[in-house]
């Protein structure tokens, strides 16, 4: 995605593509969360269950996102293999296909699952019974991911593409640190419950 | 990334609702997993 967006954000009108990239990103969190809150909600108002049974559900899945990411099991990836399509600056122009190419990333589900822990996302929502905090979860991360896109592409001195083989290099650096989160979120869950 | 995740326990200290809590934990796990996204081609 960096090599995609990278230079576009570098060269150019990159002060609106980076914005529009974001604003995608924003966008398409939202929609997620908005579906999916509706999707809770709807399901609290047919089915019962405690609270308290997010505790247990939540630290099963970032328990086995850890295992996952950390390499120490290995699980067939899940959710759909696409990428977001690089014609889409073609088909859109530079400016619309950015905040198409943020949209796709923020939806979070439609494109591929960079790592296990992101499951946790749609499960919180189903779970968690609240349509606010399914959207707010949802925000913050398409807006992550669309900005971080846009914040390293625009902030790195080599050129884009350079970049993306560089962080394609530390991918596993980075996938250790998110299996830790996993683990360090799962620990202040249970100590906010118990 | 560090950052955020050392600041993920002191969630446990805010004083809200669990539930609220909870989703303030996975959003700050969302933040890192955008971050760790970037790695992706």
């Amino acid at each position: 995605m960096v090599a995609q967006i990278g230079p576009l954000v570098q060269v150019g009108d990159r002060f609106r593509i980076a914005v529009n990239h974001i604003a995608g990103g924003m966008a398409g969190g939202l929609t997620t969360g908005v579906l999916l809150g509706l999707v809770t909600v709807l399901l609290h108002a047919v089915l019962a269950w405690p609270r308290e049974a997010i505790v247990v559900v939540l630290g099963v899945v970032l328990a086995g996102a850890f295992a996952a990411d950390a390499s120490l099991v290995r699980i067939r990836p899940l959710g759909l293999r696409r990428q977001t399509p690089r014609t889409w600056s073609c088909s859109f122009g530079e400016v619309a296909g950015a905040f198409a190419w943020g949209f796709d990333l923020g939806l979070a589900l439609t494109t591929r699952l960079t790592t296990y822990a992101v499951v946790v996302l749609p499960v919180f929502a189903v779970l968690s019974g609240s349509f606010a905090l399914t959207c707010l979860v949802f925000f913050v991360y398409g807006t992550t991911r669309a900005a971080v896109v846009v914040g390293v592409a625009a902030g790195s001195k080599p050129a884009a593409l350079d970049l993306s083989r560089e962080l394609s290099e530390s991918q596993s650096t980075l996938f250790r640190l998110a299996a830790v989160a996993s683990l360090v979120t799962a620990g202040t869950i249970f100590a906010v419950w118990l | 990334m560090l950052a955020v995740l050392v600041a993920i326990p002191a969630i446990a200290y805010l004083p809200h609702d669990p539930m609220v809590q909870t989703a303030v934990a996975i959003a700050a796990l969302s933040v890192i997993l955008g971050l760790a996204s970037a790695s992706s081609p």
